[in-house]
């Protein structure tokens, strides 16, 4: 291949080449640790060239791709939960590629500080997701009188401004568990995120999520994280509660420059 | 400023009191999470500081966040939770 770039997947403390050997990248290519005073960066090299898959113009249609992103998703998900399974490790963004490792070495230099602060506060800890559905609408009103019977069109409007009551309460109730499970949650985590809701509605139900949690805890703390979720599911039997984790601590890693 | 010292091995990682990952993870939750998450290297305040392919990948993953999560329902970039309680529209 002609040109390459190094591809970055997490910034991490010192990790053992046995953790890397194994591991294969975004383009099925073994993964490195390059290191720099006391911080890794773990890389693989990818073809940048115009043929290349990570190549400018083929990054940009394979991004658009979704079986591709969906490979390349799961290939970068992968290597970084392995390293943080071994060492604390800061995800980063998928398709971060600088030039070369001297690019690399260039970056873990300039946000050194910012990157030794982040794994310091990530040692020890991983991330967990909790979504709240909660049923929005109440359980649906009496059987519909047939069109035609005697006071129809004014039950019709009776039953409509109820349906719109219960609707308004649904809501109510949905948003309040979402506080309350978040509430409960976040007493046995360091730092909590609420993520932006997805409108998207899961298989088989039509029911939005109301709460899209993430949660950094302490991993001696994670049993009973879990079994806080658990007996959630028992108080609100209504609600779905879906538990996901742990990961590694992708929503809590920020690095600003100063 | 601790440069160049070596730190003794902080706690535990995670994986070693969880072994095992509980299930095989949800696509959704590992885009939103590879794509909208993590760290940015290439923030967007300091482009001027930037390799141009850090800037150009920033770009294409917008392109990819929007175009194709869509399909599959995954909108995190569309920061106004409000949008979903506001379907008042009753068939």
């Amino acid at each position: 291949m002609g040109e390459t770039g190094s591809y970055l997947y997490a910034i991490a403390e010192p990790v053992d080449d046995g953790v890397l050997g194994r591991l294969r990248g975004v383009a099925k290519e073994p993964v490195r640790a390059v290191r720099h005073r006391d911080l890794v960066a773990v890389v693989g090299t990818v073809d940048t060239s115009a043929t290349g898959s990570f190549g400018e113009e083929a990054l940009a249609r394979n991004l658009n791709d979704l079986g591709w992103l969906e490979a390349a998703a799961r290939a970068h998900h992968a290597v970084v939960d392995s390293v943080a399974r071994a060492v604390p490790a800061a995800p980063l963004r998928l398709a971060t590629i600088v030039a070369d490792d001297d690019g690399v070495r260039d970056r873990l230099e300039r946000w050194h500080d910012g990157f030794r602060r982040a794994l310091d506060e990530l040692a020890g800890r991983a991330e967990w997701s909790v979504k709240v559905y909660a049923p929005s609408s109440g359980p649906d009103a009496e059987p519909v009188p047939p069109a035609g019977a005697p006071g129809a069109g004014a039950a019709y409007l009776i039953r409509r401004r109820a349906a719109a009551t219960a609707r308004d309460d649904a809501l109510a109730r949905a948003a309040q568990t979402a506080d309350d499970v978040h509430a409960e949650l976040a007493r046995h985590a360091v730092d909590t995120r609420r993520l932006a809701v997805h409108d998207h509605r899961p298989e088989g139900g039509d029911t939005p999520m109301s709460l899209n949690g993430a949660y950094l805890v302490p991993s001696d703390r994670a049993d009973a994280f879990v079994a806080t979720v658990r007996a959630l599911r028992h108080r609100y039997a209504d609600s779905r509660i879906e538990l996901a984790g742990p990961w590694p601590a992708y929503s809590f890693v920020t690095v600003d420059e100063s | 400023m601790t440069e160049g010292r070596e730190r003794a091995p902080l706690t535990r990682p995670y994986g070693s009191a969880l072994a095992a990952p509980p299930q095989p993870a949800n696509l959704a939750d590992i885009l939103e999470r590879v794509l909208d998450k993590g760290i940015v290297i290439a923030g967007d305040i300091r482009i001027n500081l930037l390799d141009i392919e850090l800037l150009t990948i920033k770009i294409r993953l917008l392109v990819a966040s929007v175009d194709k999560a869509q399909e599959m329902g995954i909108d995190w970039w569309r920061r106004d939770p409000m949008l979903s309680g506001n379907d008042s529209g009753d068939g």
